[in-house]
């Protein structure tokens, strides 16, 4: 059984104009210790989709309309607000792009820290602090008893996303979702608090759902990817397989627009032209359509469902597609084609 | 040769609590030439915004001047001569006025000037966001109308509006979307070749710089560490620092270098003894008698590409194979 299992969820928020669907159709399913990577552009639903999963979003505005999220075997979506809040602080732990706006402005590191501590696991306050401590020394905090009594404004932003990683670890949760964790922070940076989470992945078993725009991030870190567009997971796979293979067109074209230190200069960036789509005027087609290379007729008029890539067009061609998954059936033959050459 | 852009010596320090000074830009030296492109790269503190705004005048140097062809440039110089110098920063949508159509904004810097008529400045700013590619249609829009690539290219068409020779720009391609960066990438580097512009391009992602710039120089906590052209800078990287820079950028099918640097960076109010860099240094061991937290190394040309380093002070400098392409643009 998988630790989480989401299916079908369907996040729609209401507006001014009318209601607005943002998370078309999301599902996933992550096993104990995996790591999986969410990527996709602003406005494609990978973080709301993993805030409708833990139930985090306010609703209304936003509405869950269909979906399951099984987690351990119990469905999140109809659990009562007290036995959620007890998955949530305990199981699950989330670190988001911007620390400062996650951390109280005027609680010290140690207050802050001991609190899920106080609540969740009923510590006494003084075996509370030593765990805080602990927590501190493990993400590579120097002096952790010092910086319990700093305030938040008091350390640098790579110290402040430690902290929270700490915060998020402390009761030691099963899954840890991480919302563009280093996006705001130096490539160095981003470097060694990867190395901090594959480590306490390593020492504790912990599955990690990061989501990130950053495919080269991805390619180096996670084991399996889902790539979003327009609210929908468009293409989901082996990370090294979709990498080397992309079977989408979005995803192929996103691979090459990557700049890199290494590839030639000789030629302009690849670029996909056009801009993503409003998700308060959606496509009737496949909503990747009007900035697709290969688009037929029939991409404007229906839109693709997720499916196994066959093996009959992918077997002949000689790429593995163990558990390969595209939207994208009015095109697939012209991307075997593409995909053999 | 003489270079469009100079600065020289450049310090720009800021007062911080406690009478302790900040030493944001500490004596930075380099030159543009005429259609050249440096490429300003370093992590966040490290002094490299800081340097262009000093250039563009919007901040006071403490010390050290800037001469543009051989003048001195800053606040006080003439508007026209300050027209001659352009910025895009990263935020669009805090550079254009939310209550106007974009293409006031983009006609607002010649009326400023005084240049032309009302219908001479109009067709100057349609041009400008045609150059950009965008329809002049749009120029009735307002900012919010638009996406946020729409509204780069618009800031980037009120720089080019005033024709000028040197654009600073700031960050352009952080607050993007992956699909829409390489548009602009693309977008800066057709723009330089059609109008003979220089850039100045500051920026933390290398592979951008990369992209654009034919030259780059490396900052930390204030001082310019390394400098290189392109073609040198990233085959052969010489400071410790930026190799490690350049082994933490992810790259597709290249495992991530995790942790190359032990430490976070020191804090520009607390710099570090000597060389700033050597408590992360991996390599300072290999330089005897701690001369590294000692004694601050300095900035040595070697041909057309300078280090700060101790380790390479005792080295025989790199030879640099004659290679009149190493310089050349892109196609």
């Amino acid at each position: 059984m998988s630790l989480l299992e989401v299916r079908n969820l369907r996040v729609s928020f209401a507006t001014p104009r009318g209601s607005v669907q943002a998370v078309e159709s999301f599902g996933v399913s992550i096993d104990a210790g995996e790591t999986i990577a969410l990527v996709g552009e602003s406005g494609s639903g990978k973080s709301v989709s993993a805030l409708a999963l833990a139930r985090l979003l306010p609703t209304p505005p936003a509405r869950i309309e269909t979906g399951e999220v099984l987690f351990e075997g119990r469905d999140l979506l109809l659990l009562g607000e007290r036995e959620l809040q007890r998955v949530r602080g305990k199981e699950l732990g989330f670190v988001f792009q911007d620390p400062t706006s996650s951390l109280h402005p005027l609680m010290t590191i140690g207050e802050q820290l001991e609190e899920a501590l106080l609540v969740h696991e009923r510590l006494p306050r003084t075996s509370a602090r030593q765990r805080a401590e602990w927590a501190l020394a493990e993400v590579g905090i120097a002096e952790p008893k010092a910086r319990l009594t700093a305030f938040p404004h008091q350390l640098s932003g790579g110290m402040r996303q430690r902290v929270m990683i700490a915060m998020a670890l402390l009761t030691r949760p099963k899954l840890l979702i991480a919302d563009e964790p280093t996006t705001a922070l130096d490539v160095t940076v981003q470097a060694s608090l990867f190395a901090l989470l594959r480590k306490v992945q390593r020492e504790h078993g912990t599955a990690l759902l990061l989501i990130t725009h950053d495919l080269a991030l991805v390619s180096t870190f996670a084991r399996r990817t889902l790539v979003m567009y327009a609210g929908a997971v468009v293409e989901s796979g082996l990370t090294s397989e979709l990498v080397a293979r992309p079977a989408h067109p979005y995803t192929r074209a996103l691979l090459r627009s990557v700049p890199s230190l290494s590839t030639s200069l000789d030629h302009a960036l690849p670029v996909i032209p056009g801009t993503p789509p409003d998700p308060a005027h959606p496509a009737l087609g496949c909503a990747f359509a009007p900035r697709c290379e290969f688009a037929l007729t029939a991409c404007h008029q229906r839109r693709p469902a997720l499916v196994a890539l066959s093996t009959s067009a992918s077997g002949a061609a000689g790429v593995r597609v163990y558990n390969r998954r595209v939207a994208c059936t009015e095109s697939e033959r012209a991307l075997a084609a593409e995909v053999s050459s | 040769m003489s270079a469009l852009l100079a600065v020289e010596g450049l310090c720009v320090r800021f007062a911080a609590r406690e009478g302790r000074m900040v030493h944001a830009v500490e004596g930075v030296s380099f030159s543009i030439p005429s259609g050249g492109a440096l490429g300003l790269v370093g992590e966040s503190g490290s002094g490299k915004s800081t340097t262009a705004r000093a250039i563009a005048g919007l901040q006071a140097p403490s010390e050290g001047r800037v001469l543009l062809d051989g003048e001195p440039f800053g606040r006080q110089s003439a508007r026209s001569a300050r027209a001659r110098v352009q910025l895009v920063f990263q935020d669009a949508q805090g550079s254009l006025d939310p209550r106007r159509p974009v293409g006031w904004s983009v006609e607002e810097p010649l009326a400023l000037q005084g240049s032309g008529t009302a219908k001479t400045r109009r067709a100057r700013a349609f041009a400008a966001l045609d150059a950009c590619g965008l329809d002049p249609k749009l120029s009735l829009r307002y900012p919010h109308e638009l996406s946020g690539g729409q509204r780069q290219r618009v800031a980037i068409a009120r720089a080019l509006v005033c024709e000028p020779q040197l654009v600073i720009l700031d960050e352009p391609t952080s607050a993007l979307d992956v699909s829409v960066r390489a548009q602009i990438v693309n977008l800066l580097c057709d723009l330089r070749q059609r109008f003979g512009l220089a850039y100045l391009f500051v920026s933390h992602d290398l592979a951008v710089v990369r992209r654009v710039c034919e030259e780059v120089a490396v900052m930390y906590l204030g001082r310019i560490v390394e400098r290189a052209p392109r073609s040198e800078l990233f085959a052969s990287p010489r400071h410790p620092y930026t190799q490690a820079l350049l082994a933490a950028v992810p790259e597709i099918g290249r495992d991530l270098a995790l942790a190359p640097l032990a430490l976070d960076p020191a804090s520009p109010l607390a710099p570090p003894s000597g060389c700033a860099f050597h408590p992360r240094c991996p390599r300072r061991s290999e330089v005897p008698a701690q001369r590294c937290s000692l004694e601050l190394p300095i900035l040595q040309t070697h041909g057309d590409a300078a280090l700060s380093c101790h380790l390479a002070a005792g080295a025989v400098p790199r030879a640099h194979p004659a290679a009149p392409g190493s310089g050349a643009s892109r196609g």
